[in-house]
């Protein structure tokens, strides 16, 4: 960025954003982390010998093999719909298809796990949909489940940031290339691989941490052991009479370390694609030559849009299907059961705004701190390293550091809502950051400085030259952190009381209490609620593309 | 540039709205909170989990009794698990802070932790302890509350098609017809599920882990807790689930509200015995404990084990209450009866050990 654009961030706006990125540094990771890891560190002789345990050696192994499996089938099948639907959507225009296959990628990110976990019961259970077809596969707790619902839930990702990449590449080059007598893979090789590596290499290290860190899908698909991994081992030493504390730190430790290597081999070698493009503009205009040259049959383009374009996003989405049956919709239907659920919604609606504003606001706030600080040396890469630590770090660490860290000073049980607040924007802080340094990146200079040299405000020079391009990522954000803090149900078991009971706790409670049929309904809310906030930002930003 | 003048009229709407949008719900919520803060003159704290609540079940029903009898206003704070809970008491007492009156929810298998906070009885024995048999007393300073005794249900109408004959041992359940027939609870995560291990564990001495690293191939599922066990036995996943014995009268009375045969579960007699849960009450010490406090704390605990609290038990938590003297729903009097009730480990030390052993057997 130019210097003169300093002129957009005033001082007020400059040190508000270093004290708050500081506030969240020091008091959302580093205190709680270093809590955590204190405690690990305390007594070494044991922990050295906890390490060398054949437990431990085990869980670490399981959850490998879990989270290596789920990791390489959806970075795979990811890359080949990514590449596939990119390069359909490059050479047609914007459809209605295309813009709802986008939609529906993006979707599975706000699917709560235990939802996904109930839609996996109710279709591969023994007495599930498939079994009652005639087609007993008999994978249901079991590896081969755990695995299966991972790649559901991941695979959009990888396809929507490589589709995404792809798109990027403009028919004008590949065109020149085939002419040049350039053959598939001497084009694969050279012309597409550059352009989707680092959205590739990113949303695969993503899917590692996020199936490194998975624990509803394991806890509940998995069928219990041998079928472990790091996050129950952690949850499992904190339950039953006398918890084991500095076990779940090691545990804790091993697993912020195992999640973190992806991002650290990728910050080495590749550091400044880390901040990634979900949404690219087209950065190569395409020649008059080029443009709208498709000579294709009528069936190939009903074919790429509705079979390709919008049919493959929409694999993704069948499974949850099964939770919208009539016996749930007859619960949601019905006034008086529904007056049970108002305090419950309006806890997780509430939570999940919270966590959206909190979340963005910090993500604008450290940007802000990178732009100042991008000539420090020592700031600036410690700042860019810290910000990669929430994507290894899970709920379950998170919220056990918060405990020990502010438990004495915190009454977690009247003030829980704050708490829940602060654990899911540290959460979700990764994601959103990319999105929104990703859009700072593409910020129209030239337009800015004039604006500002013709004598507008910075405030003013922002809201007409850029809000109207950061209306919809940060819609985006909004709507994905709010739909992924609905579902967020770890952090809320520990920290909820009797005041503040949201959507996915009060489904746990009623299933303890017989409840089944409701609390299935309830995970049928969740979903429409999910579908619903990424649905409505999608839309209005679909409106605005059409 | 493109400078429209209506543009920002509309987004300062646009701000307005989120604005007023984002008031309205915090203001809810604050007005919610502040609710809960309000402080009662004569407040009672009571520290337990989830099924103690205030707003539906037994709370519900029985709180507001006792609030009426004793004209006080009793607080409760839930907490998931008990290492939870007297994480709680003990920050509590390290930095001096009002702490709970009572804790409800405490068994034996959480008692050897909770004994350090218990305020001890003195000269004083609650009303209608003489009731109580003596093999569900465990030592002075624990209440019990009910008692549930750990069982299999079984689904007939799933075992008939699975050609499938009830068992009447727990070797019995090492058949190879048994594999992936069972729901069982995580020992490590469920009390249900510990109360199995440490029943084998008693049942078999010592051959128990060769016991387990076979068994690992019956269970079709360890679940987390009880909850999500006894949810997929009713999907009929499995014809056997590790739960109450009493769930075979929550059958009979609610199956039809569940679409279910009332008749079609029967709970599974075992000729080595049964292990049972007793759940209690305690009262917790604390130096700011006033004479006034801990006399309405001790009509509490009077209260929860008098007649009008434990006939309301079976129809509410489904487990039995623990004063002998109390009838029971005739669903209850239809249970097999138990001829031996097996008394497992207790001590947290010695519980953490056979986890210990369980993992070594079961995870390879």
């Amino acid at each position: 960025m130019r210097e003169d654009l300093k002129m957009l961030f005033p001082n007020w706006l400059k040190w508000t954003s270093f004290i708050w990125t500081l506030l969240f540094i020091v008091f959302c990771l580093m205190i709680p982390l270093s809590t955590l890891f204190t405690m690990a560190f305390a007594g070494w002789q044991e922990g050295s010998a906890f390490l060398g345990d054949p437990l431990l050696r085990f869980v670490v192994q399981s959850t490998l093999i879990q989270t290596l499996l789920s990791t390489s089938i959806s970075a795979a099948i990811g890359l080949v719909f990514g590449v596939w639907m990119g390069s359909i959507a490059a050479r047609n225009h914007p459809t209605l298809a295309r813009l709802l296959g986008g939609l529906f990628l993006s979707i599975p990110f706000g699917i709560p796990s235990i939802v996904s976990a109930m839609t996996w019961v109710v279709l591969l259970g023994r007495s599930g949909i498939l079994a009652k077809w005639g087609w007993e596969l008999d994978w249901i707790y079991s590896l081969k489940a755990v695995v299966l619902a991972h790649v559901f839930l991941n695979v959009p990702l990888v396809t929507l940031f490589v589709a995404q990449a792809r798109q990027t590449l403009s028919n004008e080059s590949l065109e020149m290339a085939k002419t040049l007598g350039a053959g598939f893979f001497a084009i694969y090789r050279w012309l597409i691989w550059p352009k989707i590596k680092s959205a590739f290499l990113i949303s695969s290290a993503q899917v590692f941490s996020l199936c490194l860190m998975s624990f509803s899908l394991v806890l509940l698909l998995g069928g219990g052991p041998p079928q472990v991994n790091l996050e129950t081992e952690l949850f499992q030493r904190l339950k039953i009479g006398s918890p084991d504390w500095s076990g779940a730190a090691y545990c804790a430790l091993l697993e912020l370390s195992l999640a973190l290597i992806p991002w650290l081999i990728i910050q080495w070698f590749d550091g400044d694609t880390v901040v990634i493009p979900l949404r690219h503009r087209r950065n190569e205009k395409q020649s008059p030559f080029f443009q709208n040259k498709d000579t294709s049959s009528k069936f190939k383009i009903y074919f790429e849009n509705y079979f390709v374009l919008l049919g493959i996003p929409l694999i993704f989405l069948i499974p949850y299907s099964v939770l919208m049956n009539r016996q749930n919709f007859s619960f949601l239907l019905n006034p008086h059961w529904m007056t049970h659920l108002i305090l419950p919604i309006q806890s997780s609606l509430f939570l999940a705004m919270a966590s959206s504003s909190a979340t963005i606001l910090t993500s604008l706030f450290v940007m802000v701190s990178l732009f100042h600080f991008r000539k420090d040396r020592f700031f600036n890469p410690t700042l860019k390293l810290i910000t990669h630590i929430p994507n290894g770090v899970s709920i379950l660490v998170l919220g056990l550091g918060t405990w020990f860290a502010y438990g004495q000073w915190f009454d977690f049980s009247e003030h829980s809502w704050i708490i829940l607040v602060l654990l899911q924007m540290t959460l979700f802080f990764p994601f959103s950051f990319r999105l929104i340094c990703q859009t700072a990146r593409e910020m129209n200079l030239d337009q800015l400085e004039a604006a500002l040299c013709l004598g507008a405000s910075p405030w003013r020079a922002f809201l007409q030259v850029e809000w109207n391009r950061w209306k919809a990522p940060l819609l985006s954000v909004f709507s994905g952190v709010s739909a992924a803090s609905l579902g967020e149900v770890a952090a809320a078991s520990l920290f909820c009381n009797e005041n503040w009971v949201p959507l996915p706790l009060l489904a746990t409670r009623w299933m303890m209490q017989y409840r089944f049929e409701e609390a299935e309904a309830i995970a049928c809310l969740l979903l429409l609620l999910s579908f619903g906030m990424i649905g409505v930002s999608s839309l209005s930003h679909l409106g605005r593309s059409s | 540039m493109n400078i429209n003048p209506r543009r920002p009229r509309r987004t300062r709407i646009l701000w307005t709205k989120i604005g007023s949008g984002l008031l309205l719900l915090f203001g809810i919520q604050s007005t919610s909170l502040a609710g809960s803060l309000i402080l009662h003159p004569k407040e009672l704290v009571i520290y337990t989990d989830d099924r103690f609540r205030k707003s539906e079940g037994l709370g519900k029903e029985i709180y507001s009794l006792f609030e009426n009898q004793h004209h006080c206003r009793i607080h409760t704070v839930h907490w998931g698990e008990a290492g939870q809970l007297f994480d709680r008491i003990q920050r509590d007492s390290q930095q001096n802070k009002n702490t709970a009156h009572i804790a409800l929810g405490i068994d034996q298998f959480t008692w050897s932790r909770a004994k350090i906070w218990v305020e001890p009885w003195g000269d004083w024995q609650p009303q209608g302890y003489s009731e109580i048999p003596s093999h569900l007393k465990l030592e002075e300073g624990f209440l019990p509350f009910n008692y549930g005794i750990y069982a299999f249900l079984a689904n007939q109408k799933l075992l008939k098609k699975l050609n499938l004959k009830i068992p009447s041992s727990l070797l019995d359940l090492t058949a190879s017809e048994w594999r992936r027939n069972l729901i069982l609870e995580d020992p490590r995560t469920s009390a249900s599920g510990l109360s199995f291990l440490l029943y084998t564990q008693k049942v078999l001495g010592d051959p128990v882990w060769k016991f387990w690293t076979g068994f690992k191939n019956q269970w079709l599922t360890l679940t987390p807790g009880w909850s999500s066990a006894y949810r997929l036995f009713l999907k009929e996943e499995s014809p056997l689930v590790w739960t109450y014995l009493s769930s075979q009268a929550f059958q009979e009375e609610k199956g039809n509200s569940l679409q279910l045969d009332p008749k079609s579960h029967q709970a599974i007699v075992f000729q080595e015995g049964h292990p049972f849960q007793v759940e209690g009450v305690i009262l917790v010490r604390s130096p700011q404990m006033t004479p006034e406090m801990k006399k309405l704390a001790q009509s509490f605990l009077e209260f929860l084990i008098s007649p009008e609290v434990q006939k309301r038990i079976p129809q509410k938590l489904w487990v039995n209450p623990v004063r002998s003297d109390v009838a029971l729903p005739v669903s209850f009097q239809h249970l097999p009866s138990v001829k031996k009730l097996i008394f497992t480990a207790q001590d947290s030390k010695e519980i953490a050990k056979i986890l210990h052993f369980w993992k070594t057997s079961v995870y390879r």
